[in-house]
């Protein structure tokens, strides 16, 4: 496995974009390290095969993706009880950035938003990586997006309130 | 226009995510040096398991077949010889093994035996002291003993030779053999039932004519297995 100098240079190449991508996924830093991590160290592993792949950006995508998605339905759980309990205050950013607002997505739409918009996706690679059918990944883009213009609107209505 | 604004949104959230590849790299390596040692760690526990395994079978196998005789195959077989001396029996275990005695033999007949073998009378009727009836008695373990006695006079028996030394022939034959003189008596016997059945064939050696015939004496007569 040392002895993969094309495994650095791809390393070089995609390791930011994957953890750009896996952060904007799951809003946490510390874990979105750690898996970004973990997928290039399954990458590392299967470099051999991988590497004779058409398209290895693929492959450590949906092992990020796979783990991201993990650790979103283990996060949105325990924010269904947290919010349970929290008091809401309006949003006082007077900047205000759509990527916020990914949080009020669910994950798979979250996912499918970010693949198309931070990395420039098709939709069928979004497929690829996302592991299912092209019609669902329009599907998550089309309901995500519009949940995203809809608390667009609705938080700058908030903000001219106030 | 929305679609641009969440595209740089996006890109510019991203971009200020703080981002070390190479110390990210180096983790990565060492995680796969780590793997690697322990692969290589459950691989030798494994062999080791096996060359462990493998060596405590075999050796249980050995101790279970040390003390066993060998198999038919290497066991020597009876036609395997090639020598033209006699094939010699081990006595023991062999069919002879017990306390085989006599009924009571008229004494009158043992003495004419006696004497047409060339006894005096007078060592003849020394030796049975005046008794009637005689019993003999042949003990086969791993020596020939020979006891004989007046059945009149149980207390008074007369030992002859306890030790003879006496090999089976093939042909249901059997060698006794007298040390002082070397002296070999050749008889041939027969098992029936509880009955050994004696018959004296020749003597070899440096023969003792009184002492060959009073060993004949005592094989006229049937034995029965007492013990």
């Amino acid at each position: 496995m040392e002895d993969a100098p094309d495994y650095s240079i791809f390393f070089g190449r995609e390791y930011s974009r994957v953890l750009g991508t896996v952060y904007l996924i799951i809003r946490d830093r510390g874990r979105a390290e750690d898996i970004t991590q973990e997928a290039f160290f399954q990458l590392l592993r299967h470099w051999p095969r991988v590497a004779e792949l058409d398209w290895p950006e693929a492959w450590v995508r949906r092992v990020a993706v796979r783990l991201a998605l993990r650790h979103a339905r283990r996060d949105a759980l325990r924010s269904v009880l947290e919010r349970q309990t929290a008091i809401s205050f309006p949003r006082s950013d007077p900047d205000l950035n759509l990527a916020e607002l990914l949080r009020e997505l669910s994950a798979p739409q979250r996912t499918a938003i970010v693949l198309h918009y931070y990395e420039d996706q098709p939709t069928d690679q979004i497929a690829t990586i996302m592991g299912c059918s092209i019609n669902t990944v329009k599907s998550h883009l089309h309901r995500g997006r519009n949940k995203l213009h809809r608390l667009l609107l609705r938080e700058e209505g908030c903000r001219e309130d106030v | 226009m929305f679609d641009e604004q969440l595209r740089v949104d996006l890109r510019r959230e991203a971009e200020a995510l703080p981002s070390d590849e190479g110390t990210a790299l180096t983790a990565i390596y060492g995680r796969a040096a780590r793997r690697r040692r322990i692969v290589r760690v459950a691989r030798g526990a494994v062999v080791v398991t096996l060359v462990l395994t493998v060596a405590v079978t075999v050796s249980a196998r050995f101790i279970q077949n040390v003390g066993k005789s060998p198999g038919p195959a290497s066991r020597p077989t009876p036609t395997a010889h090639t020598s033209t001396s006699p094939q010699v029996v081990p006595a023991a275990g062999s069919s002879l093994i017990g306390e085989w005695q006599s009924g009571s033999i008229p004494v009158v007949r043992l003495s004419s035996d006696l004497t047409s073998a060339g006894v005096s009378s007078a060592d003849a009727e020394r030796l049975f002291s005046g008794a009637r009836q005689w019993v003999v008695q042949m003990t086969f373990s791993t020596s020939l003993g020979v006891q004989t006695w007046d059945p009149a006079k149980p207390g008074a028996t007369l030992k002859l030779h306890e030790d003879f030394s006496y090999r089976l022939l093939p042909g249901s034959r059997i060698v006794v053999t007298m040390p002082h003189p070397t002296t070999s008596w050749y008889l041939s016997y027969r098992l029936a039932r509880n009955q050994l059945h004696l018959h004296f064939l020749q003597a070899r050696g440096k023969t003792d004519a009184a002492e060959t015939a009073r060993f004949r004496a005592w094989t006229t007569e049937p034995l029965t297995l007492v013990h």
